[in-house]
Formats: structure tokens, C-alpha cells, sequence
């Protein structure tokens, strides 16, 4: 990394303790919590040492325990020989154990709550694993709620998020590769993949893409989706993210590759296809019948909610024949007195909803009823009743903000698709509207992620390649893992005849 | 990922919507009134001899598009100035393209737009999708297929209660001679216009067969082509058919089921659209590798913006109203287009053959081979 | 790529800023929503349109939707429409217009005119239908007083696409009316609208049939000849077939029946050099009403006599019809020269400069079959003990 990190000693520490503590304290200067602690053996009394480490970083019973006390109470420790050695080995009985004499390794060992020993006389220092950094229990993620399923969520701790994963897995073909980000923060993230089915191609991709990040800190996995992501200026995502480790094995066993990150409890996939928009977890928990007809629902919605104002200002300012009579005088008659045209109205009710939506996600839960009333009551009934928008668009905006509120994840896209599909079909009627979805479909085949085109699936016209799409074939159908994503080990589960 | 190249599925839709293209706006072969069935069914026979040449070319150099292999069997000089007639003739096809469907947007619902306005976001759409190469366009493609034939048939299925078979009767009441013109003029538009498709041909991948995607595409848009013109002729009428300028539109104004299920015509619209979105795109994308070609480009994609421009701008100082366009269209393309659809490939063929011929004789190797 | 994604921005910006609010955009409560129309003529030669238009002040949730009545003079109808704007501000609407009555004058004069506007036109749609009034001028037949709707013109349409319970009156749409025009060897037919009276007040009533020649009207027949005339031209979805017993004594009482579905062929018959029709109609019935006690419809005899009765009289009536239409007038409006031509047309070619002379004297023969399939709720009529 060439990002200037001035902080960084370079080199080795000396075999000398006294100047090695004095290197760490210059190290540390100005860190109340940085605690140095020399001990000695009570029977050898020429093996000293210090143990280092950040008191608000480490589980101290570990420090007492496993470390100062084999120190302090071992009889057979020789000042002869490696001592270092000897300590690694039948002294100190902490799991995480590593010699190492780089002094930037040992600033961020002891940065992470591992603890330093220093032993006077020896040019190496032992690093030893006393992690015990608090965060948050297995809580079931709020965003990504399930009825028939596990209800694990990852957490802040990327150690507990990996054991989340490899439970699940217990296999060696699981891999978890390790990286660090940021020059400040150095922040771990580790790469989740199945070896035998991820595609190598993919794999380097990421890993290039993310050694190519260059930046102070990661303080959540979004600003690594967002550094490396491709289509940069798309709307739409071209990395997953999700909260379940159950979601994450089930695409890492598909090939993807789970990035997870340091801090931050949403895991991060790769490659992201459009259609994971529309797939939900518990589409593989339930009857395929009824999973089908969701996702079958959601797409509905997605296209409701980009579409509706749209059409609707195409069908009342445009083709007006379209509209069965009855209803066109009903809404005509509904617009006598409203003051705005159509599409100005429309605007302006859009926007009020989106600012409405961006009230509630911010807000505390007990003011919600207000907002609900203000913003239904309020904004709803009386701007109708004072003819200040007509009572058809309250309901065009409304169908379109339920739909869109249906995938969350898609909100972006969508308020944007909706936006510029209203501007164009104010300016052409329907045909402006075509146009419009021609160019986002454009778009959709234009992006790729990680070198996989987005619409991967749906645009080979192969029937065999639409059950896990627009439908969700059942478990027993789906023998193959998806194409492209994995090149070898194609087959998912063995039942009846294999073929090739 | 590796380079994708267009599959064979994928190929046959670009191909099918292509040929449906401006068919299904402009209608085929209404010069046939009630016998406009068995036009469309003789030009199918008459197109399997070119749709023959056609592949054989293609075989003969799979790995080189028309352009290339005009160079190649030609020379340089005479190569090149028949890539200049292809060119023309595909970037002249696309600018009809466009003009056709203006004038149809414009005349069926938005009359007081400029055509011009509505021609320049077509080709903006054709030139992004042309930059963003063949493999976007065929995923497009992938996609708008299946909803144009959903679409066509679900709206055939609406026609049921407004069909009226007795207009199939009498057949050959004029006898059999407007008919053959009637089915010439299918031959020219739109059969014959897959010639096109040599442009780019060569980036079908290697299980892709190319006798199977020109038979395939004469065979269903063909029997498309059919169902729509007859499903217009049984419910419209020919006296209608005869008096309408857009006849397959105008049917589809007049499917009333229950009365709430009326007035779908712009799903048809939409279809329209699609499918001569598709065709815009081909003839463009045909004649910016043409052009790239010609002067020796490494990337088509530098003159796609010009050539797309210069397209729409043809567009629209070519006719001076619809009925020019409709008397181009009718009348005057079919002894326009022949050449080029025709003569083109034959003389190809021919003189390849000829080339063959006697460098066999001086026993020199097949130039096939080594290409 | 971002440069692609500016400068798209920037078209589709420009455009719209440019754009946006003028060419096609119009908003509906700026327009007058046409139902329907009259087409008139004054004495100097002028149209005279009389437009009913869907008033919408009133409107909305509580009192029912009105409509109005606009008249609008000029030299071609296109004119009249326009001149409109003259007496009201808005833009007329003619997406929604389902009815277009003509005076009897008009048409007697040609219908063209009208007819070509509405088709060229890309707001009224092709399935418009078309009525001539037999009262004096048309503009009465939208002064009438309305019963289940407020907008007289959707009533008038709505009685029209309620035919197929009663057959008396054709419904032709315009599509239909060119068709007829444009085909050889048929004549176009329009139903007709006239007044009359209801609970003391003038109220629209559909009677019968006007023939044209070309696009000409040349005379109207009424509603009972109507309902035979859509026999022969298979056109009966439903209505009713009322058999009374005057012409035999030994027939079974009055009855009515009614028409579950029909199916009417004609068929052209070249023999010896002689041209003439059969006419073979199936019809499938109901028995509705009979004032006959001595009928039992347990047995199958009984049954077949009513429905020879009703045979008899069927066919008596449409070939009373054909032959009324072709002595009192040389116009094919059965068709049958088109059936000539789908079927035989070597002999179309032959005879069609002398259609209309050999029109007046063709033979046709009907043939009725009417087949009683349900007879109500009722296994036996009524009793009457003395």
C-alpha cells in the first residue's frame, strides 16, 4: 500500500527490554489505555518480561490467567536456551500464539486487544491472542425479517459472523481468506467462498478489486460495495448485501463470493444479478408454489411502482380513449377546480410521500402514529377535500409508495426509474414511456457484475435456466447449481440419473 | 469473462423481430386484398434460394462478415465499393425504418409532435444500444421477444368475436397475377431483408448453425406475418384494408371484449416499437461495421453516433408526407431493394465460385481454407 | 461512461425543459367529452352540428353526470366542429363519441362527407356507430327526454348494443357501414332512430332499417321487416319469434318464442343458366308465453306442431321480406350478390354489370327449421277447470 501511514515505525525491536519498552511507550505516547506490565519469574529470577496491552481492547481474565500467572508460577522455565521459546511453548496456554520481531506487527497486535510480551534479552516478542472486545449478541436482523427459518443475524465481530458461516458448512472446501483495508482503520475482511465451485475468475477479480482500495478507513461494509463495484453511476447495485448467514451460504454454495467485513453486520455478495432483487430468503423455505407467486408479485410490484404515475399521466393527458368512459367522466369530474395540471400534481404528491418515507426511517417508533396520521389524514384527505390535488392521484401515489415499500432494496432504483419514466410520458404519452423502459432495459444488459452480465438468466432463452427466476422451481427440480457463476462441480444434489 | 458471442436462440430473435419489424406497422403485401395469405406463403418459397446463397456465403468464410469477405473474393478496390452499396443499403433501410415509425407515432397519437423529436429519442436508444455492442442488443432482444409474441397472440386470441371468415372468399378473384406482385413485393419487404444479417453474422458462436436461424426466421416470422395479415383481413375488411394507411393498427381498435377489455391498441404500439427498435439497431449496427470497415477503424464504435444522426436526418428529408412514404414503400422499394438483396449475394457467390473454378485448375489451394 | 451518462442527462433535460407542457399534452377536464353527435343541414346548405357534450360542473360524487348541448354551424363538418370554439372554450373530445345520427335530408343527399372525417380522424374510433333519424331533423332526437342515463347519445348506444335481445334494428358500426360501401354486391345498411311518445314525454326509440345506394339513402323499412332482415343476413343473437294463429284454424293458439341462438346460410344455386338462392335459417328456441290449454308438452307431437307453426310463419315473413325489397327497390342490401362472388366467382364476373336488374327477379327460396328446447318452468299450460 503506498498510502503514507506516519504513524508506522519500520524494523525490528532489540533484544534490549528496557529500550523496547521505551519504543512502545513513544509508540503509545499520549494513550491512557496502553498498560505495560513487567513481570518476573519468582523462580528464574533473570527472565524478565512486560506484557503489553490496551486495557479497553482485551479480556482481562485471559491476561491473569493464561498469561501472568504460568509466567509468574512456572519452576522450569531456563534462562538458558530459548527462553521465548520455551515460553510459547509449554508456558503460556492461550490459544493464539505467534512470535514475530516486526514492530508494526506488534502495534497492531496489541491495536487489536492481543497481548505483547517482551522478554529482555530476546530480539522477538510473543503476540497473544487476549481478544475481548464486547459487542452485540446473535439478534435477528430487523430489515430482514422471516417467518419459516433460522433467525441468526450477523453481528458486529467478524469472528462470530464467521463461525455463523462455517457452522452451517462444515467442510474444508469453505474458505475464509483474509484481508486488511484502510490504512487508518485496518480494517479485516474476509472472503467466504466454496474452492471447489467459485470461479477462480470471479475470485481474482475481487481479490484485485479490493487490493486496489486505497482509503483512510472502512467503517461499514458499504463503502467497499461502493469502492468496488462495477457501474458505478448505475442505481442499481451490482453487490448483494444481506444480514442472514443463511442467505450468504446459500450463495456462496451457488459460487458467489461473501465478503465480510469488520464492524459491520451486513455481508456483502458477489456477483449480484438483478434478479437477487426479487429473491427472498424464505422463497427456498416454503412451498414453490407459493414462493413462485410471491417473487411473481414482487416483480409486479417493482414494474407497479416504476410505472403507475407514469401510465397514469400518459392515460390522462395523452390517450384519453384508452380510459373506459365511465371512469374518464368520474375522474374527469374529480379534477374540475384542481388548480395544477396533471403531471405538476403528480410531482408534487411523489415527492410528499418520498418525504414522508424519509421521515419514518429516522424516526423514533413512538412518534409513528402522528406521522401516519398527519400523512394520511392530513396531506391525504384534506388536501382532496380542498381541491388542491384530485382524489385519483392520492391513489395512483399510493400504489406506487406500497409497491415500492414491497423490496426495500430496489427503493432507489425505483424512486429513480419512476421519476424519469413520469418525465417522459408527460412529454410523449406512452410512447415516451416505452421509450423510457427501453432504456433502462438497455441499461439492465448493459451492466455486468464482476464480469457477469446482469440479466444473466432471463436473457439466454433457455427455458432450463428460468427456474430460479421468475419462478422458483422446486428443491428437487434445481439439481445444477446456475451456470457461469460455477464452472465446475455443477451438480447440486444427486437424485435419479445424473447427466451431464 | 470471455468474449460471449451471439447464441443461436438468441441470433433467431434478433432475426424474427427484425423481419417483423416495420411488417407489422406498414402491413405486407395489401396489394393482394383477400388473397394476401397465399402472397405471403409464395414469397416464403421464392425467399429460400437467397436465404440458400445467403448461408452458403456465410459458410464459406464463418469467420468474416460481408464487408470482409467482399474484399476477399473481389480485391481490394471492387470489395470496397460494393461494401459502399451495402452500406447504403442498410443505413438507407434503417432511416426508412425510423421514417416509417414517426410517421405511424405521430399519425396515431401524437399529431402535433415534431417527427423529428420523436425520431431523435429513437436513435439516441439505437445508438446506445449499438455502442453497448451485438451481445446487448441480443440480450435485449432475449428479453422483448417472448412479450412481443405473448402480446401478438393474446391480441389474436381478442380478435375471435370480430373475425369474419367469409372475407377470406372469394380466392384468386382477380387471379393469380397480383398476387405473385403482391408476393414479390413481400420478398423485398421484409423477407429479403435478412441479407443484412451477413454484416454480422460471423459473431454467431460456433454451435450456432446458420442455415438453421435463416429457416427458422423464414418459417415463424412467415407464419406470423400470416396470422397478422390475416387476422386483419378477416376483421377489418378489404375495403378498409384498402383505405388505411396503419390497417393492422387500426384492427386492433376495434377489439371490444366485455366492454372493458377495448382500446388496447397501444400494447400494440408498444410491440411496434419494440420490434422496430430492433430492426433500427441491426441496419445501424450493420452499417457502422460497414463504415468501420471501409476506412480501416479498429472500433465501429467511433462512427456510430454520426452514422445514427445522419440516419435520422435522412430520415426526415427523404418523403415529404405519408403518402410518399406509402408510395416508396409499396411501389417503388421492391424494385429498389432487389439489387442489393438479390444481385449482391449472387454475384458474390458466383464470382466465387468462378475464382474457385480456375484457381483449381492452376491447382492452387481452395481460398476457403486458408481463410 | 460518465460522460455517456452527462451527456444523455443533458439531452433528456434540454428536451424536456424545451418540451414539456406544449405539442400533445392536454388535460382532460380542458376539454369538452363528446358522447355523441346530430348532423343537420340548414336551408342555406350549411351543417349544423348538434354536439351533446358531458357537463362536469355539477358532476363528481353526488348528483348524477349531465350532459349538454352544443350547435356549431358550417361549411364542411370538420368546420361546424371547429367552430365550435366560437360558443365554448374548450377543445371538443371525440375519443368517447359512440353515436352519430343523421338526418333523413343529409343522408338522402350522401353521407360521405361524414363518414370520412370520422375515419380519417384519429380521435373518433372506428367502431362509432351510425343512426338515421326518421324525424325531421336529427338535432330532435338529442332534445328528447332520456330514461335510464342522463347523456342521451350513450342511451341511444346502449339500446343499440342491446339488439341481441330483440333483433329489430341493425347495429353498424362505421368500419362496418365502409365495408359495405367499398364490397361489391352489397348494399350498406344504418339503423334509424326516431321519437316517440313515453309517460306523456318525447323519447328516442330505434324503428327499423334505412337502405342506402352508394352512400345515399334511398328508404327505410321498419322494425318487424328488420328483425327478418337479420334473419336472412345472420345476424340474430336473440330476440323474439311471436307466431299468432290467424292463418289456420287448426293451429295451436298465439305463442311466442324466444331466440337462444340461430344460424342462417344462404347458398347460391346456378342451374341451367338460372341463378337463385336458398336460404336454410336453424333456429334454437324457448318457449316463452301461450295462450293455447289444450297443448301438452309432454309429448313430442305437440311440440312438433309448434314448431311447424312457427316454421311456417318464419319463413313466410323473410320471404315476404326479400321479395317487398326487391319489387319495391333494385338494392341488394341481402348480400347476395357478395355471396355470388365468395362462392361462384366465375359467374360474378359474368353477371355483375346486370347485378341489379337480375336482383329484382332471382328466385329465393327459405327454408325454416325451428327446434323448441326448453319450455320455461312449465310442463303443461295452465289449467282452467269450468
Amino acid at each position: 500500500m503506498t498510502y503514507p501511514d506516519h504513524q508506522s515505525v519500520e524494523g525490528n525491536i532489540n533484544s534490549s527490554l528496557s529500550k523496547n519498552i521505551e519504543l512502545f511507550m513513544s509508540i503509545f505516547c499520549d494513550e491512557d489505555t496502553f498498560i505495560v506490565r513487567n513481570i518476573e519469574s519468582q523462580y528464574n529470577k533473570s527472565i524478565k518480561c512486560s506484557v503489553l496491552f490496551m486495557e479497553e481492547m482485551v479480556d482481562t481474565s485471559i491476561i491473569n490467567d493464561n498469561i501472568l500467572r504460568p509466567v509468574l508460577q512456572n519452576d522450569s522455565l531456563k534462562s538458558s536456551g530459548d527462553t521465548i521459546v520455551q515460553l510459547q511453548n509449554m508456558v503460556i496456554n492461550a490459544g493464539h500464539i505467534q512470535k514475530s520481531p516486526d514492530i508494526n506487527t506488534l502495534t497492531h497486535s496489541i491495536l487489536k486487544g492481543n497481548t505483547v510480551l517482551l522478554l529482555e534479552g530476546s530480539s522477538e516478542a510473543l503476540i497473544i491472542g487476549s481478544i475481548g472486545v464486547k459487542g452485540r449478541a446473535i439478534e435477528e436482523p430487523e430489515a430482514e425479517k422471516v417467518v419459516r427459518g433460522p433467525r441468526e443475524g450477523f453481528t458486529e465481530q467478524i469472528m462470530t459472523n464467521l463461525s455463523l458461516l462455517r457452522k452451517r458448512l462444515e467442510t474444508t472446501d469453505l474458505k475464509f481468506r483474509f484481508m486488511t483495508v484502510g490504512v487508518k482503520s485496518r480494517t479485516r475482511i474476509c472472503l467466504c467462498y466454496m474452492n471447489s465451485i467459485v470461479n477462480p475468475k470471479i475470485l481474482k477479480e475481487l481479490e484485485d478489486r479490493i487490493n486496489s482500495i486505497k482509503i483512510d478507513s472502512i467503517l461499514a461494509s458499504g463503502y467497499i460495495s461502493d469502492l468496488m463495484k462495477d457501474a458505478p453511476l448505475s442505481p442499481f447495485r451490482t453487490v448483494g448485501s444481506t444480514e442472514r448467514p443463511d442467505i450468504v451460504v446459500g450463495k456462496i454454495l451457488e459460487g458467489r463470493i461473501a465478503v465480510i467485513v469488520d464492524g459491520t453486520p451486513v455481508a456483502l455478495t458477489v456477483p449480484y444479478l438483478f434478479l437477487e432483487y426479487f429473491q427472498a430468503n424464505e422463497d427456498y423455505y416454503i412451498n414453490f408454489y407459493f414462493s413462485s407467486v410471491s417473487r411473481m408479485l414482487r416483480i409486479l410490484g417493482f414494474i407497479l411502482t416504476i410505472c403507475v404515475p407514469a401510465v397514469y399521466v400518459a392515460l390522462m393527458t395523452f390517450h384519453q380513449e384508452m380510459i373506459p368512459t365511465p371512469l374518464l367522466i368520474s375522474i374527469s369530474a374529480a379534477r374540475q377546480g384542481v388548480p395544477f395540471p396533471t403531471i405538476v400534481e403528480t410531482f408534487l404528491l411523489l415527492m410528499v410521500f418520498e418525504i414522508l418515507i424519509e421521515t419514518g426511517t429516522r424516526m423514533p417508533t413512538n412518534i409513528g402514529q402522528a406521522l401516519s396520521i398527519v400523512g394520511a389524514l392530513v396531506l391525504g384527505q384534506a388536501s382532496v377535500e380542498a381541491k388542491i390535488v384530485s382524489a385519483p392521484i392520492v391513489i395512483v401515489v399510493a400504489i406506487s409508495g406500497i409497491t415500492s415499500l414491497m423490496i426495500p432494496k430496489i427503493q432507489g432504483p425505483a424512486l429513480i426509474l419512476r421519476v424519469v419514466f413520469l418525465a417522459l410520458s408527460a412529454f410523449m404519452g406512452f410512447y415516451g414511456l416505452i421509450f423510457g423502459i427501453t432504456g433502462a432495459m438497455l441499461h439492465l444488459c448493459e451492466i455486468r457484475s464482476f464480469g457477469v452480465p446482469y440479466l444473466l438468466y432471463l436473457t439466454s432463452m433457455e427455458p432450463k435456466d428460468l427456474k430460479d427466476t421468475l419462478i422458483r422451481a422446486p428443491l428437487w427440480y434445481m439439481n445444477y447449481r446456475p451456470k457461469l457463476l460455477s464452472q465446475n462441480n455443477k451438480l447440486r444434489q444427486s437424485k435419479g440419473k445424473e447427466k451431464k | 469473462m470471455e468474449k460471449e458471442l451471439i447464441t443461436q436462440k438468441q441470433g433467431l430473435a434478433v432475426m424474427i423481430m427484425f423481419t417483423l419489424g416495420s411488417t407489422l406497422v406498414l402491413g405486407a403485401g395489401g396489394t393482394a386484398k383477400n388473397d394476401v395469405w397465399i402472397a405471403i406463403l409464395i414469397s416464403m418459397l421464392l425467399e429460400v434460394p437467397i436465404i440458400l446463397i445467403c448461408c452458403k456465403i456465410q459458410k464459406l468464410y464463418p469467420a468474416k462478415n460481408i464487408y470482409e469477405i467482399f474484399e476477399t473474393v473481389f480485391g481490394k478496390v471492387a470489395g470496397k465499393l460494393l461494401s459502399v452499396l451495402f452500406i447504403w443499403y442498410s443505413f438507407h433501410l434503417g432511416s426508412l425504418v425510423i421514417r416509417n415509425f414517426t410517421e405511424f407515432i405521430v399519425s396515431v397519437s401524437l399529431p402535433q409532435t415534431p417527427q423529428s423529436i420523436v425520431g431523435l429519442f429513437m436513435i439516441f436508444l439505437c445508438i446506445w444500444a449499438v455502442k453497448a455492442g451485438i451481445e446487448v442488443i441480443c440480450r435485449w432482444t432475449a428479453i422483448i421477444f417472448p412479450i412481443t409474441i405473448i402480446v401478438i397472440l393474446a391480441v389474436t386470441f381478442l380478435f375471435a368475436p370480430i373475425l369474419n371468415f367469409e372475407n377470406f372468399k372469394p380466392i384468386l378473384f382477380y387471379g393469380i397475377k397480383p398476387v405473385i406482385a403482391s408476393a414479390f413485393s413481400v420478398f423485398a419487404f421484409p423477407l429479403s431483408e435478412t441479407v443484412i444479417f451477413l454484416a454480422f453474422f460471423n459473431q454467431l458462436n460456433s454451435k450456432a448453425s446458420v442455415y438453421k436461424v435463416y429457416f427458422l426466421n423464414l418459417l415463424i416470422s412467415g407464419l406470423f406475418i400470416v396470422l397478422v395479415s390475416v387476422r386483419t383481413l378477416l376483421s377489418l375488411g378489404v375495403p378498409n384494408i384498402s383505405i388505411e394507411f396503419f390497417p393492422t393498427y387500426s384492427s386492433v381498435r376495434l377489439v371490444n371484449i366485455g366492454d372493458f377489455l377495448e382500446r388496447i391498441e397501444i400494447t400494440v404500439a408498444m410491440v411496434f416499437l419494440f420490434a422496430g427498435f430492433i430492426k433500427i439497431n441491426v441496419c445501424l449496427y450493420s452499417s457502422c461495421l460497414g463504415v468501420a470497415n471501409l476506412f480501416g477503424l479498429k472500433n465501429y464504435r467511433q462512427v456510430v453516433g454520426i452514422l445514427g444522426l445522419s440516419m435520422l436526418l435522412l430520415s426526415v428529408i427523404f418523403y415529404r408526407n405519408t403518402s410518399e412514404m406509402f408510395d416508396w414503400a409499396n411501389n417503388i422499394y421492391k424494385y429498389y431493394a432487389f439489387p442489393f438483396e438479390v444481385i449482391l449475394p449472387v454475384i458474390t457467390l458466383l464470382f466465387f465460385e468462378i475464382k474457385k473454378f480456375f484457381i483449381k485448375r492452376k491447382s492452387l489451394p481452395d481460398p476457403a481454407e486458408d481463410s | 461512461m460518465i460522460r455517456r451518462l452527462l451527456g444523455s442527462l443533458l439531452v433528456i433535460t434540454v428536451l424536456s425543459i424545451f418540451c414539456t407542457g406544449c405539442w400533445d399534452y392536454r388535460e382532460i377536464n380542458l376539454m369538452s367529452i363528446v358522447s355523441g353527435a346530430a348532423v343537420d343541414k340548414t336551408p342555406d346548405g350549411k351543417y349544423k352540428l348538434s354536439i351533446e357534450i358531458i357537463d362536469l360542473k355539477g358532476g363528481g360524487k353526488e348528483a348524477p353526470v349531465h350532459s349538454k348541448k352544443l350547435e356549431s354551424y358550417g361549411d364542411s363538418v370538420f368546420d361546424a366542429i371547429r367552430n365550435s370554439i366560437k360558443i365554448s372554450s374548450q377543445k371538443l373530445y371525440w375519443g368517447h363519441a359512440e353515436i352519430i345520427i343523421i338526418s333523413k335530408d343529409v343522408a338522402k343527399e350522401g353521407i360521405l362527407p361524414i363518414i370520412d372525417f370520422l375515419s380519417r380522424d384519429a380521435e373518433p374510433r372506428l367502431s362509432i356507430d351510425i343512426l338515421i333519424s326518421n324525424e325531421d331533423t336529427a338535432e330532435k332526437i338529442l332534445d328528447s327526454q332520456s330514461i335510464s342515463t342522463e347523456i342521451r347519445t350513450y342511451e341511444i348506444n346502449k339500446m343499440l348494443d342491446d339488439q341481441k335481445k330483440l333483433s329489430k334494428s341493425p347495429k353498424v358500426e362505421i368500419y362496418q357501414f365502409i365495408n359495405a360501401l367499398g364490397d361489391e354486391g352489397i348494399s350498406a345498411v344504418l339503423p334509424v332512430v326516431g321519437l316517440t311518445q313515453n309517460s306523456g314525454e318525447a323519447t328516442s326509440q330505434l324503428a327499423g332499417t334505412a337502405v342506402f345506394k352508394q352512400d345515399k339513402l334511398q328508404y327505410m323499412f321498419d322494425e318487424d321487416d328488420t328483425k327478418y332482415y337479420l334473419f336472412v343476413m345472420d345476424k340474430i343473437k336473440g330476440g323474439l319469434l311471436v307466431v299468432n294463429k290467424t292463418q289456420n284454424s287448426s293451429n295451436a293458439g298465439n305463442f311466442t318464442l324466444d331466440i337462444d341462438s340461430n344460424k342462417t346460410y344462404v347458398k347460391p344455386v346456378y342451374s341451367k343458366g338460372k341463378l337463385s338462392f336458398e336460404i336454410s335459417i336453424k333456429t334454437k328456441t324457448t318457449l316463452g308465453e301461450i295462450d293455447d290449454n289444450k297443448i301438452k308438452f309432454t309429448s313430442q307431437s305437440e311440440i312438433e306442431k309448434l314448431e311447424k307453426q312457427a316454421q311456417t310463419v318464419l319463413k313466410q315473413n323473410v320471404e315476404r321480406v326479400i321479395k317487398a325489397v326487391q319489387s319495391g327497390y333494385d338494392i341488394d342490401i341481402f348480400g347476395f350478390g357478395l355471396k355470388v362472388k365468395q362462392d361462384m366467382p366465375e359467374l360474378w364476373k359474368k353477371i355483375k354489370p346486370d347485378w341489379d336488374d337480375l336482383f329484382k327477379n332471382v328466385q329465393v327460396k327459405a327454408n325454416a327449421e325451428v327446434r323448441i328446447k326448453h319450455a320455461g318452468l312449465l310442463s303443461n299450460p295452465i289449467m282452467m277447470g269450468d
